[in-house]
C-alpha cells in the first residue's frame, strides 16, 4: 500500500541534521550548498534523482519541503514512506522490536499485562547493559551505575500492530572519523556504551537460541553456561520468561535496526527468536544460576558466631571458607 | 463539481500546459496549509543553483479587472501574508489564471488547436510590506506583462537559477 505523509506535524517533526546523516549512510552526496540549504544527488540504475535539503526547520516552506524530499527518497529507494519516517526519526538510535507472538491479533493487551510486558523488557535492557559491562551468570540488585544510567537514555516507542510490537529505542552518537594517529593509521574511537549493550542483547539473544538447543539435545547446562561468554545471565533469562508469559505464552521474537549514523554491527545478528519450548530451559537456567553463582558486591547482615584464623595471619580475621571483616553492628562484607 | 472545482482544475491544466511545453517538471502540493499549489523543478538550468524550483499560488477567476498595465486582483489576507514572506528556501510566485464568464467559452478544440482561455499572469509578493488595511482581503495588481507563458516561465526559473529571485 502506497501512503504519503501529509501531516504538517508529523512532517515538521522531521529534523535537516536527522536527514542529512540519513542520506549521507544512504549513499547520496551533498553537490551543492545554496544559502539556505544543500542538493543532495543519487544515481539508481542510470536514473538520477535530486534533493533539496534546507538547513533550518524554522522555514516558512519546510513542511514542503520535506514532502518533496520524502517523495523522491520513496522513487528512488523503492520504499514507503512509512518506512523512510520511521528510519528518520530514528536514525541516531538502534531500535529493538520484541513482538509478542502470543497477543490478541488486534495488538491490545490488558493494563496488567502492558505493565508486566514493560518491566520485564526494562529488566532485558538492564541485563544486557550490565553484560555490557562484564560478562556474568547473574548480577545482584545492585546493577553498575552506568547500567543504571542508560535505562535513563533509552525509551520506549509508540508499539506497532501486528501481534503486539513493543519499540525499543536506543540513541547512539555518530560515527565520525577520528582521525589518524602518529604512524597514520585510521583512529578507531571505542564503541559507545549504549551501541555495545544493544549489540551485547542481540547477541545474547542468539546465543540463548542456540544454548536452548544444545541444552535440550544434551540434557546439560554446560551450553547455557558457555553462553555466559555472549552475555546470557539469568536476570536476561529471567526477563524473557517474563516477557513470554506477559503476554498470551507464544514465545518472543526480536528484531533489531541498527541507527545508520553508526552502520550494521559486524558479526552480529539483527533477529532471534525464543519460542515456547525454549522456556522450560531458561527457567530452570535462571534456577541453576542463581543457585550456583557467588554474588560479588553484597552486603551481609547478621550476627557473626565465630570467626577464626587459619594459620598465622596478621592484621584480619580469615574463616575457613572465606576472608571477613566484621564491622559495626555485626555487619560483614564478604 | 462545482464552479470553483473547475476553475481550480482549469488553472492546474494551464499551468501544467506552460510548464510541460517549457520542459520544466511540475509537481502538485499535498500539504495544504502553506498557499502553495504547485511546484516547478528545472533539473540543470544551467545557472549557478544547480536546480532551479518554483513554488505558485494558483487562483481562477472570470471577474477580470483589466487595467491599461495590470490586473487587480482581490487577494485574500491569509495568501498574501504568507505569499509575501522572504523566510523561505524556494521563492513563491502568485498566478491569476483568468477565464471568460461564460463557462462554454473557456476551451476551444478542433484538429487544428486546443485554445485555453483567456491567460494568466504572476506577481513576485516577496518581501512587501504587511496589510494595514481593515478587511481579510487585499487588492493586488499583476503587471500585464507578466504573462504566465512558456517565456515567462523561464525566464522566471532562469533568473532563480542565477541566484535572484522571480
Amino acid at each position: 500500500m502506497k501512503i504519503s505523509i501529509q501531516d504538517a506535524n508529523t512532517l515538521n517533526s522531521i529534523r535537516p541534521l536527522d536527514i542529512m546523516a540519513y542520506l549521507r549512510s544512504n549513499k547520496w552526496q551533498e553537490v551543492q550548498r545554496i544559502e539556505r540549504g544543500a542538493f543532495w544527488a543519487k544515481e539508481i540504475a542510470n536514473v538520477s534523482y535530486e534533493l533539496l535539503v534546507p538547513f533550518d526547520s524554522q522555514i516558512r516552506d519546510y513542511t514542503n519541503r520535506v514532502v518533496d524530499i520524502l517523495r523522491v527518497i520513496e522513487k528512488a529507494e523503492a520504499r514507503t514512506q512509512v518506512e523512510i519516517y520511521e528510519d528518520l526519526t530514528a536514525i541516531n538510535a538502534d531500535v529493538i522490536r520484541p513482538r509478542l507472538l502470543g497477543a490478541n491479533a488486534d495488538g491490545a493487551l490488558s493494563l496488567e499485562q502492558g505493565m508486566r510486558i514493560h518491566q520485564e523488557a526494562r529488566n532485558m535492557m538492564l541485563a544486557a547493559a550490565c553484560s555490557a559491562l562484564e560478562k556474568r551468570p547473574l548480577f545482584n540488585k545492585r546493577k553498575p551505575e552506568q547500567a543504571m544510567n542508560y535505562l535513563e537514555r533509552a525509551y520506549f516507542g509508540i508499539p506497532q500492530r501486528g501481534s503486539y510490537i513493543m519499540k525499543i529505542i536506543s540513541p547512539v552518537s555518530p560515527r565520525l572519523a577520528a582521525g589518524k594517529d602518529l604512524f597514520g593509521n585510521d583512529l578507531e574511537p571505542d564503541e559507545p556504551f549504549e551501541r555495545q549493550t544493544v549489540r551485547t542483547l542481540a547477541n545474547a539473544l542468539n546465543a540463548v537460541e542456540i544454548a536452548c538447543r544444545e541444552v535440550a539435545a544434551k540434557g546439560d547446562i554446560a551450553p547455557m553456561k558457555i553462553a555466559v561468554n555472549r552475555g546470557v545471565s539469568a536476570n536476561l533469562c529471567e526477563a524473557l520468561v517474563g516477557l513470554h508469559f506477559g503476554a498470551g505464552e507464544k514465545g518472543v521474537n526480536f528484531s533489531f535496526s541498527w541507527a545508520p549514523i553508526r552502520g550494521i554491527p559486524q558479526d552480529t545478528v539483527s533477529s532471534a527468536t525464543i519460542t515456547m519450548d525454549s522456556i522450560p530451559i531458561l527457567q530452570e537456567t535462571v534456577r541453576i544460576f542463581k543457585e550456583t553463582e557467588t554474588i560479588e558486591s553484597s552486603e551481609v547482615l547478621g550476627t557473626v558466631n565465630k570467626l577464626e584464623h587459619e594459620g598465622e595471619m596478621q592484621g584480619g580475621l580469615k574463616t575457613k571458607n572465606k576472608t571477613a571483616a566484621p564491622s559495626a553492628g555485626g555487619a560483614a562484607s564478604i | 463539481m462545482t464552479l470553483n472545482d473547475q476553475k481550480e482544475q482549469f488553472s492546474f491544466a494551464y499551468a501544467r500546459a506552460v510548464a510541460a511545453t517549457a520542459r520544466i517538471a511540475v509537481v502538485e502540493s499535498t500539504v495544504d496549509d502553506d498557499s502553495v499549489d504547485l511546484t516547478f523543478q528545472q533539473r540543470a538550468g544551467g545557472g549557478i543553483v544547480r536546480s532551479p524550483r518554483l513554488e505558485a499560488q494558483l487562483k481562477c477567476t472570470e471577474i477580470a479587472n483589466l487595467q491599461e498595465n495590470h490586473v487587480s486582483f482581490r487577494l485574500e489576507l491569509k495568501n498574501y501574508d504568507e505569499l509575501r514572506t522572504t523566510d523561505l528556501l524556494v521563492p513563491r510566485v502568485l498566478i491569476v489564471v483568468l477565464v471568460p464568464d461564460e463557462l462554454a467559452n473557456w476551451l476551444e478544440h478542433s484538429e487544428d488547436e486546443l485554445a485555453m482561455r483567456r491567460c494568466g499572469y504572476w506577481l513576485s509578493l516577496r518581501g512587501l510590506p504587511a496589510s494595514d488595511l481593515a478587511g481579510d482581503k487585499i487588492t493586488v495588481r499583476l503587471p500585464r506583462i507578466n504573462q504566465f507563458n512558456v517565456a515567462g516561465l523561464q525566464g522566471i526559473m532562469q533568473r532563480i537559477g542565477n541566484g535572484g529571485f522571480p
